[in-house]
């Protein structure tokens, strides 16, 4: 492989590092050598791939939209069914990963963030899994509008904090975590639910979600004999966009496509389209591209989708989008609904919110594609927690 | 000579501990955060750490966070901050000020006009609380401004890594009393004492203590083996507690100022 990103400092080109309060160092770099242990270790990957088969029911399915695709009459669409994992999403992939890797330091106390709920529902399952105490942050008005996942999280012994500064959703849900990890630093494990934070959290995470397009990669070779076109995908933070994007980048004909939160539209205030109009900070423990004023402030995102909401980056993805690996483009609250409802209609999958996103992409640009280029989306989530939140767009009482 | 190492050197000759506050610039207003410094500094408070507003403080607490955001809500901005600090050198060019920040704001800045800023304006000391040791690098220029970048020790900072950042320490080394974030935990003496003393073997510089230190009776206690102390979070509620009535505030806050001093 030639792309060979982070170096050992944990930079993607000039983006990700490690900014940190010096109280949290220690605990960094305890984190950086046990991960630098775990990956090159052949039992814990064993054991991680135990899991993932009978625990999460991996590989996940590579499914051939057909009657997306006539629909639109372009682009063949296939979609990586990462929404029938146990729990709903891809994020159980990395919760896995990382809950071997607590146990092996030796920790006893987990805690996570959470904007969707997909990742705190992820977390408290392997915590319930691994019998360990687990700690959720959200933001209160995710709470709100993912009630489902919410009440998910207590059933699975989770003691779930809302958190109430500031925007009240994702990005205020990652500071409250990294609070309470520098005040409990001793017994406790951050399980952080993207590819973003200091070093080695954007590798590492990565690495963990690197299944998913390593699957897809043998899955299409084997029902198309070559690989796909391109590849979309949503992108918040960027775990699910990275997880199909980073085996293939070293293959340059198959162009990779990050799509972010466009919410109200991207020349409005509201919206969480850090690529498109974002700017370099430091910011979460990483130097990327994150959505801020003039005076460096960070400025609370908006989508419909509260996994999306968040105003930064994983530093990967700001180099793939630098370096014009990736391109990335943003797709708007009603475009996203829209999908939401046409794939529900049309191949009885209902996705998530955020993976809405990435459908939308394949429905807006499939039509002037050629019947012969194969796209694969990434469906890195189930619907069934958003129901509430259409719903109520709707007019809907459930 | 930089008006803290200048400072530091008279508190030694006098054999007596350095006393400093946080305050948030911008907090409750421009106005009276001007106020606060001079009555920070007319009653005994030996070096101001002047806090600027950041819409996501993680080292922070509920305390220094609601100053800051009232402070961003009525316009506390890096341009005003620096301002704030010319307009009080005008009156005092006796008290070291050090800016206390995030990193995002300076980056965002532009390093270079930000360094040559607080120098332009007075600033003798600067803590970036987000900035570990391997990325201070970053802000190698500040050596050619008589400018103290402040090294930040925490209670979990192991022998080795104290060594390395110490080194070359300039101005004092902040030493972080407690694990967690400002105005949670009250420090403890017995705990910290072991560090604060490693600290000493390997340093020429003073280790003034901050966080958890809410109190004359915690500042005399960590005082046994640090240098001096800052307070923060309890002041900024005192602030708080008064935010109505200016007068009782300034009253209170000259009462409290004058228990360390005793």
């Amino acid at each position: 492989m030639n792309y060979n990103y982070p170096n050992k400092n944990g930079y993607f080109g000039e983006f990700g590092g490690i900014f940190a309060a010096e109280t949290l160092i220690p605990a960094i770099k305890e984190l950086v050598s046990a991960w630098d242990e775990a990956k090159n270790s052949k039992d814990f990957l064993d054991e991680l791939n135990y899991y993932h088969k009978n625990y999460t029911g991996r590989p996940s399915n590579l499914y051939y939209a057909e009657r997306l695709t006539k629909y639109l009459g372009g682009a063949k669409i296939y979609l990586k069914r990462e929404d029938l994992n146990h729990t709903g999403a891809h994020k159980i992939n990395h919760c896995l990963g990382q809950i071997l890797l607590a146990k092996r330091m030796g920790k006893t106390r987990i805690i996570a963030e959470t904007g969707a709920g997909q990742h705190g529902v992820a977390t408290a399952t392997v915590c319930a899994l691994f019998n360990m105490k687990c700690v959720v942050y959200q933001g209160e008005i995710d709470i709100e509008r993912q009630k489902p996942n919410a009440f998910r999280m207590k059933l699975l012994g989770a003691d779930l904090i809302p958190v109430k500064d500031g925007s009240r959703t994702l990005k205020d849900a990652v500071t409250a975590a990294m609070q309470d990890w520098v005040s409990n630093i001793d017994n406790t494990y951050y399980l952080l639910g993207s590819v973003m934070g200091p070093h080695p959290y954007p590798e590492m995470v990565r690495t963990f979600q690197s299944i998913v397009g390593e699957e897809v990669k043998e899955q299409i070779l084997k029902l198309e004999n070559r690989l796909p076109d391109s590849i979309v995908a949503c992108v918040g933070g960027g775990s699910n966009a990275i997880g199909i994007f980073h085996p293939f980048i070293d293959y340059k004909n198959t162009e990779l496509i990050g799509v972010e939160a466009a919410g109200l539209g991207i020349d409005t205030k509201k919206h969480a389209a850090t690529l498109a109009k974002g700017k370099k900070g430091v910011f979460h423990g990483m130097l990327s591209y994150f959505i801020q004023d003039e005076d460096g402030q960070i400025i609370e995102p908006y989508s419909i989708s509260a996994g999306l909401d968040y105003p930064g980056i994983g530093p990967e993805h700001a180099l793939l989008r630098d370096t014009k690996r990736a391109k990335y483009t943003a797709i708007n609250d009603s475009e996203a609904l829209d999908a939401f409802y046409k794939l529900s209609e049309l191949e009885g999958i209902i996705p998530a919110l955020e993976s809405s996103h990435a459908v939308a992409y394949a429905i807006k640009t499939a039509p002037k594609l050629p019947k012969d280029h194969i796209m694969v989306v990434n469906l890195s989530g189930r619907g069934d927690k958003d129901i509430f939140t259409v719903g109520k767009i709707k007019g809907v009482e459930l | 000579m930089n008006l803290l190492d200048k400072t530091f050197d008279n508190l030694k000759k006098e054999n007596k501990k350095a006393f400093s506050v946080f305050l948030m610039a911008g907090y409750p207003d421009y106005t009276t955060s001007l106020e606060l410094m001079h009555l920070c500094s007319n009653n005994g408070v030996d070096f101001i750490e002047l806090g600027m507003a950041f819409s996501d403080p993680s080292a922070d607490g509920a305390i220094i966070k609601m100053a800051g955001d009232i402070a961003l809500n009525r316009g506390a901005k890096i341009k005003k901050t620096l301002d704030l600090i010319k307009e009080y050198r005008k009156t005092n060019k006796t008290t070291p000020i050090v800016w206390m920040g995030y990193f995002n704001s300076i980056f965002n800045y532009g390093i270079e006009n930000f360094l040559q800023e607080l120098n332009s304006n007075g600033v003798n000391g600067l803590l970036v609380v987000d900035l570990p040791f391997e990325e201070q690098k970053r802000l190698k220029s500040i050596e050619q401004y008589d400018i103290s970048l402040i090294p930040l020790i925490s209670p979990v900072t192991d022998n080795e890594r104290t060594k390395e950042i110490v080194l070359n320490a300039k101005g004092f080394v902040y030493f972080v009393s407690i694990k967690g974030i400002t105005g949670t935990k009250e420090a403890q003496s017995k705990e910290i004492e072991n560090r604060i003393q490693f600290i000493k073997s390997n340093t020429n510089v003073p280790v003034i203590a901050g966080f958890g230190i809410n109190d004359a009776k915690k500042a005399a206690q960590i005082n046994k083996f640090a240098d001096g102390t800052i307070t923060g979070s309890a002041l900024v509620k005192l602030i708080s507690d008064n935010i109505h009535d200016k007068k009782e505030m300034f009253l209170k806050i000259e009462e409290f100022l004058q228990t360390f001093k005793k």
